[in-house]
């Protein structure tokens, strides 16, 4: 006999006195907890039976649970654990404990009960009187992120067909729920309400084979209004921004993930009726959830990992709503905390309340408040909360799957300074998978419960109701520019460039990043920042995640400023160069302009938390003028930096003659091989003895270079995501370039330059992602489909972004 | 009650209303002790001294002149107020309290607008901002017994034993020299001698305020980042507001600390007050209409904490100076509100009760922690109740602009008159030849640029009806282009405070900014040219000057108030510029030609 069939049992014997608390069945429940307590559900798992009364009575056993512990019902006498329960209300009611000596065990829950009614109508009494929310399984990925479920997709796709977009009337004491939406084999989410309060704005994707897609919803009417469209897109996690604008993420960037092979959402703009759809994030890998904060701007969740690992690299982000000023917001150079998502702003103060997560995990964990002022990383300025409490030092250390044990939270929303709305689940992983339900709460953790359901779980909740515009910030995006310009006031000033003395930086170096179509093939590399598969590798393990294609170099002024223009819409990193070429630091990170944006900053890696500097004369390089970017020609600056094109020509002319795999000298020529099956890349020997790398016996043996060497040095792919000191690996330090320079080879130095170039960018082996590969017939047909539907999306953007620009005529 | 009865209620209410007189509480003291005590509010509009309750209850009101600027009091007995008469002359008034009867009276200097008491010497400093100066009022023998040399726009002084600190608002040096900033002055009352000239951080304008808890002295003023060109506000790139915190006994500057936050700016202080038990200091945010506690016992230990006693090198954690560390306050501060608009002034009542007058909306709030702000006294119908009074009161709010970093005011000073243009825009406008969306940009096409660089904004206003009643010409691609203020102000609010402003704060701040007329200049006397000035004129008329100085453009309208001198300001005097002889040509002066010429172009 199943569990659900004895709580049905029960309700057939019991009855009930009171009208509300019939409906509630309390009756029932107190019957249920009584015949828990005297052991007559033998042979039912605690999780289960807790799981069941949490189902089935879930305002009733979460009074319960919360006023005290969790196996009470098992191990303390029920009188004593009533006791408990009672002394502990009355205590938060601030009265006295009544009396209950002549009472037994029905009239004790009598009197709890009465007393948490009292509580639940004192804790609500501010409670906003309508919100919507979500009810769907939780999507479990194999990353935190991926949780689009693409039609078409290169990987995760973790699905439950089955979702209701409901609204919970609160009133005073308990609710009730009127269903907006039902979709019994797709799925509804991401509710968002416009500043009138009248509309409601959610992604829906109807079935398996069908892709989210922005619709909006009338509430008066409740009529639906289909935003967006397009098979092999998902449109999700859409926001009604100030200046009439929605913004989504989406797969439109049509883009496959540096590790697992799988989707790339990243931010799209719309107009509110879903025309002109134009890219403004051109991200590596997902930017998700986003928010709008009192001042316009979006915060949200961007993965960050260039030249570093991916485990712990997904800091918050924040730009303006236009897709200007890009930066990060919290926790980019930490391992702590993983990932940070569901971030929004406490109302009227600069603090935001997040879901602290991990990487391999859902998108649920343990809740905390930001606030930037105290700190940008590794916990600073953070506190986890309900309860309040500092994070643990261990868990400074960072945890791939951070957060996952005891009670779990998601989609916090906050009301005021203390309480928010939350989707939490008591009892975490114990019940199997976590089920939450919507939650009233405040930062002790004291809390109500207003809606669950027994099948699904209960998410997103949003307040329904309108709200002041933020005061709409001037943009100064024009699409009919391609460039923008970044100032930068003095490079001396930051942490990534301490100790260097100033007018040693002389040229800044740009590099664009280039993202992969689909994941073919795969490597592993592992370092401090933990230990991931890459896909498509660009070369061997621990190598650059990504092709790198070098635009050329700026001058940096001896006062350390420097002002150039460079090319919007296009991911860029910076290294900064001494005289002889080398690379000082390198900024592991990425940055975008809008077309016409004017990007300001005071040094590399400066704190947020500074503000300009107050020096005594202007940047020497804003007097100079405009800096443009001065390609090179020997680093191919019109392609990906190509190790077959670029490098290996260098040591045909200069080294093959004695290095030819003859004797002990190293094989420098430039034969390609298949090596292991699993990268898909054929190698040339002269790269596999250049990069040290080695087949490692992970997942059948893949090559893995050796970013450690004397010989040749570089950044890590894995390396720890903090910030990494100047001169610690690269060129400057490769016993190499040291020889080269001594006058081994006759090298000229240009080549020498070059050669330098190659480490300091991570030796990457590829210039492009189909060259010297090693794919089959599937292989191929593969990338062709993506790479089509890229080219598909870039066309459909360009041809959006020229509707754009007339229809502003 | 009818439709109709209720609409002519309402109608007769809203006519009681607006039939009600603006009040603009400039100033607050207190008087009495305890349950006693009394709180005196100066209107700057009806020119009546206000009597309160420690209750909010009114006690009456007295008429005393035209307009009053400041009230001091001893605390137990005495009252002075500083005023405009009749006569637009500036007057010091002894009040007889409770009665509120004018006892007697002083001329003061222009633009006199701060009295400090000093009960040691039985002596009242009061600033006069328009001549530079402090006048000694001995109370005594009721007469002027001194007249300071005081820094550049004086704001305030505060007293401490022997010495006297007087904060300046405004640079005097060359806007080129390589620190550009507003300045302390020290002075020993008794010799009346320079001690020790402190300079501020380098951009440092527009002191709000001085005060002193009886060994540091707090001043409040706006960094300037005027060597960077204006393409964001966010994280103070174009300005921060920042406290300055000097030790009166060594004469040192201790540091300055920023009131902004990271993500959200203060946007200009003003007025300061520090708790009867000297642990905290309260500070108007004008800008944003809200005030700022500061906790003075953790604000000092953190300073010492951090501070390098034998280099005296001012660096945070993070290897920046103090004063660029945004997050340096952190845990040390609290703001409430928004009180309303204009914040200018605040008063402890007891150690935990702040009040705060706001100038445009008419009234005074009470804040106590922890509970909410209610309204402790409305003294009449806010300013803002007027199209200019809506204009100037938008022209200080920096809740227009992104993140409330700026105001208009930021710039240009909040009286429309002194700015601090010549020494920002100098180099903006140089940089905008190069940085395409720059703000200076919209100001060049607008307006001619002679009267951007003399930056008043009565010049500005000016140049806008010369070329026609309420709009403005400027040439572009050979073409007139005729621009209505609102369209300007428009602009400037899109490109200098990074918002989109709506038709209506356009329109206000294009009223506003017509109705500002140009200060009548101290060096007249009388209203009328000395014999020197007189010899000057002359001087110019001979020496061609009017050939560019012609009204029509190359404005000279408020010339006395407008250094530094040249388009990137790079003479501090008019003195100067005679010696350079600009725009003499072959013109020979002698010394004493030279000194009539710059007595005369003094006047304008």
């Amino acid at each position: 006999m199943k569990l659900k069939h004895i709580v049905l049992l029960l309700i057939g014997i019991s009855f009930s006195t009171g009208c509300k608390r019939y409906a509630l069945g309390e009756s029932d429940y107190v019957s249920a907890v009584i015949s828990v307590a005297s052991r007559s559900g033998n042979g039912i798992s605690r999780n289960a039976m807790q799981d069941s009364l949490l189902n089935n009575f879930p305002v009733f056993y979460d009074w319960w649970l919360q006023d005290g512990g969790k196996t009470d019902l098992f191990n303390m006498p029920l009188r004593e654990a009533l006791n408990v329960r009672i002394k502990k209300v009355a205590s938060d009611l601030g009265q006295d404990v009544p009396e209950t000596a002549s009472l037994d065990e029905r009239e004790l829950f009598d009197e709890y009960h009465d007393l948490c009614f009292k509580r639940r109508r004192r804790r609500l009494k501010n409670l906003p009187d309508k919100i919507v929310f979500t009810k769907f399984k939780v999507v479990r990925p194999s990353i935190f992120s991926a949780t689009e479920a693409l039609s078409d997709t290169r990987g995760d796709h973790d699905f439950h067909g089955g979702g209701e977009m409901v609204v919970l009337t609160t009133g005073r004491v308990m609710g009730s729920e009127q269903l907006l939406l039902r979709s019994d084999s797709g799925m509804l989410r991401d509710p968002d309400i416009d500043y009138k309060g009248r509309k409601l704005l959610f992604a829906w994707k109807k079935s398996s084979t069908d892709d989210y897609h922005l619709y909006e919803m009338n509430l008066y009417t409740q009529a639906i209004k289909q935003l967006t469209e397009g098979a092999g897109y998902a449109d999700y996690e859409g926001r009604y921004l100030p200046d009439g604008n929605i913004l989504f993420t989406s797969t439109r960037a049509a883009t496959s993930m540096g590790s697992i092979p799988s989707e790339v959402s990243n931010f799209f703009l719309c107009d509110a009726e879903g025309n002109y759809i134009r890219r403004i994030g051109f991200d590596q890998s997902q930017t998700i959830s986003p928010s709008v904060m009192d001042d316009g701007r979006v915060i949200y969740t961007r993965t960050d990992h260039n030249d570093r690992g991916n485990i712990f690299a997904h800091p918050l982000f924040v730009m303006n709503s236009d897709g200007t000023s890009q930066g990060a917001f919290y926790g980019m150079n930490s391992r702590f905390p993983t990932a940070t998502v569901h971030a929004r702003q406490i109302p009227g103060t600069g603090r935001v309340m997040a879901v602290l997560t991990g990487y391999r995990t859902p998108q649920h964990g343990k809740l905390a408040v930001i606030d930037p002022e105290a700190g940008r990383d590794g916990g600073d300025g953070l506190t986890l909360i309900a309860p309040p409490r500092k994070a643990d030092p261990e868990d400074k250390e960072g945890a791939d799957t951070f957060g996952q044990y005891g009670e779990q939270f998601q989609h916090p929303f906050p009301l005021d300074e203390d309480t928010f709305l939350v989707s939490f689940s008591p009892l975490g992983y114990d019940s199997g998978e976590p089920k939450f339900a919507i939650y009233w709460m405040n930062m002790r953790g004291e809390r109500e419960l207003l809606a669950s359901d027994p099948e699904m779980s209960c998410n997103q909740p949003v307040v329904i109701d309108s709200r002041e515009k933020p005061r709409l910030r001037a943009s100064e995006v024009d699409y009919r520019e391609q460039t923008g310009r970044y100032l930068l006031q003095d490079i001396y000033k930051g942490s990534s460039l301490a100790g260097i003395e100033r007018g040693k930086v002389k040229k800044l170096r740009i590099v664009e990043l280039v993202f992969r179509n689909a994941g073919i093939g795969e490597e592993v590399s592992s370092g401090p920042g933990g230990s991931s598969q890459v896909t498509t590798p660009v070369g061997t393990g621990n190598t650059s995640w990504d092709i790198k294609r070098v635009r050329g170099v700026v001058d940096v002024m001896p006062d350390g400023s420097a002002y150039f223009e460079v090319p919007a819409r296009t991911p860029l990193y910076f290294q900064a160069l001494d005289s002889t070429g080398n690379m000082i630091a390198t900024m592991r990170s990425w940055s975008t302009l809008q077309p016409g944006e004017q990007q300001s900053c005071v040094g590399c890696h400066e704190s947020k938390n500074v503000t300009a500097s107050d020096a005594p004369v202007r940047p020497v390089a804003l007097v100079r003028g405009v800096d443009t970017i001065t390609p090179q020609r020997h680093l191919m600056p019109e392609k990906g930096f190509s190790y077959i094109e670029v490098i290996q020509p260098i040591l045909d002319r200069n080294c093959v003659r004695c290095h030819n795999g003859n004797g002990d000298k190293p094989n420098l020529l430039g034969t390609l091989t298949t090596k292991e099956n699993s990268s898909k890349r054929r190698f040339s020997e002269s790269y596999l003895a250049l990069t040290g790398s080695k087949l490692r016996n992970s997942r059948g043996g893949t090559l893995v270079g050796d970013d450690d060497s004397e010989s040749v040095n570089w950044i890590s792919s894995m390396s720890d995501p903090g910030v990494v000191e100047p001169y610690s690996a690269g060129a400057a330090n490769s016993r190499l370039i040291r020889r080269l320079r001594d006058g081994h080879g006759k090298l000229s130095k240009e080549e020498i330059a070059t050669m330098a170039a190659w480490i300091d960018l991570g030796v990457p082996f590829v210039g492009s992602y189909t060259e010297a590969n090693d794919w089959n017939a599937a292989d191929i047909k593969t990338w062709d489909y993506y790479s089509y539907k890229r080219n598909v999306a870039d066309d459909e953007d360009r041809r959006n972004i020229e509707a754009y620009i007339k229809s502003l005529k | 009650m009818s439709h109709k009865n209720f609409l002519l209620l309402i109608i007769s209410v809203a006519t009681l209303v607006s039939c009600r007189p603006i009040g603009v509480p400039s100033s607050m003291a207190s008087i009495g002790e305890g349950d006693e005590k009394t709180i005196l509010s100066g209107d700057r509009e009806s020119g009546k001294i206000w009597q309160i309750g420690r209750n909010g209850w009114k006690k009456g009101s007295s008429f005393i002149c035209k307009s009053i600027i400041d009230i001091q009091t001893d605390g137990e007995s005495r009252v002075w107020a500083l005023g405009i008469d009749k006569e637009n002359k500036c007057r010091l008034y002894e009040i007889e309290y409770p009665q509120m009867r004018i006892l007697k009276s002083l001329e003061m200097g222009q633009g006199a607008d701060k009295i400090t008491y000093d009960p040691a010497s039985s002596r009242l400093w009061v600033s006069c901002s328009d001549i530079n100066s402090v006048w000694e009022v001995s109370i005594p023998l009721w007469s002027v017994v001194g007249k300071i040399d005081a820094p550049r726009n004086i704001v305030g002084s505060v007293v401490y034993d022997s010495l006297v600190y007087m904060a300046g608002s405004l640079p005097e040096a060359s806007a080129t020299n390589a620190v550009v900033s507003a300045e302390i002055d020290v002075i020993d009352k008794r010799r009346s001698t320079l001690k020790k000239r402190i300079a501020l951080p380098n951009g440092s304008v527009f002191c709000g305020d001085i005060v002193s808890n009886g060994k540091y002295a707090y001043v409040t003023h706006t960094i300037n980042h005027h060597n960077l060109p204006t393409v964001r506000p966010e994280r103070g790139w174009m300005a921060v507001t920042a406290l300055s915190i000097v030790d009166m006994d060594s004469m040192r500057l201790e540091a300055t600390v920023l009131l902004d936050t990271p993500e959200k700016g203060a946007g200009g202080a003003r007025g300061m007050c520090v708790s009867p038990n000297g642990k905290e200091l309260a500070v108007a945010l004008f800008g944003t209409g809200e005030v700022m506690t500061i906790n003075l016992d953790g604000l000092h230990a953190r300073l010492d904490s951090v501070l390098n006693d034998e280099e005296r090198v001012l660096r945070t954690e993070d290897d920046r100076p103090i004063h660029e560390d945004l997050s340096f306050l952190y845990g040390l501060r609290k703001k409430y509100g928004p009180l309303g608009k204009g914040t200018g002034e605040v008063l402890y009542l007891d150690d935990k009760t702040i009040l705060a007058a706001n100038l445009y909306s008419g009234d005074i709030m009470e804040i106590v922690p922890d509970s909410k702000i209610k309204r402790f006294k409305r003294i009449g119908r806010a300013l803002t109740s007027t199209p200019e009074g809506a204009g100037e009161a938008l022209f200080s709010n920096a809740t227009l602009s992104f993140q409330n970093w700026v105001s208009c005011a930021t710039c240009h000073g909040s009286d429309g008159g002194h700015d601090a243009m010549s020494h920002i825009i100098s180099t903006d406008s140089t940089v905008s030849k190069q940085m395409t969306s720059i703000p200076s940009i919209a100001f060049r096409e607008v307006y001619d640029s002679t009267s951007i660089k003399r930056g008043s904004l009565a010049a500005m206003a000016l140049d806008r009806k010369t070329a026609s009643v309420k709009k403005s010409k400027h040439k572009k691609n050979n073409r007139t282009v005729t621009v209505s203020g609102e369209e300007v102000c428009r602009e400037a609010v899109r490109r200098l405070l990074f918002t989109e402003p709506d038709n209506d704060e356009c329109r206000a701040l294009s009223i506003y900014l017509s109705s500002v007329s140009p200060k009548t200049s101290p060096y007249l006397k009388n209203g009328k040219l000395s014999q020197r000035a007189e010899r000057g004129k002359q001087i110019f008329e001979d020496s061609g000057c009017a050939a560019c100085h012609n009204g029509q453009k190359g404005s000279l309208e408020g010339l006395w108030q407008s250094a530094p001198y040249m388009k990137d300001g790079r003479v501090a005097t008019l003195g100067e510029l005679i010696e350079r002889g600009h725009g003499l040509k072959d013109k020979v002066l002698n010394d004493k030609e030279k000194r009539d010429l710059e007595e005369y172009l003094l006047t304008l």
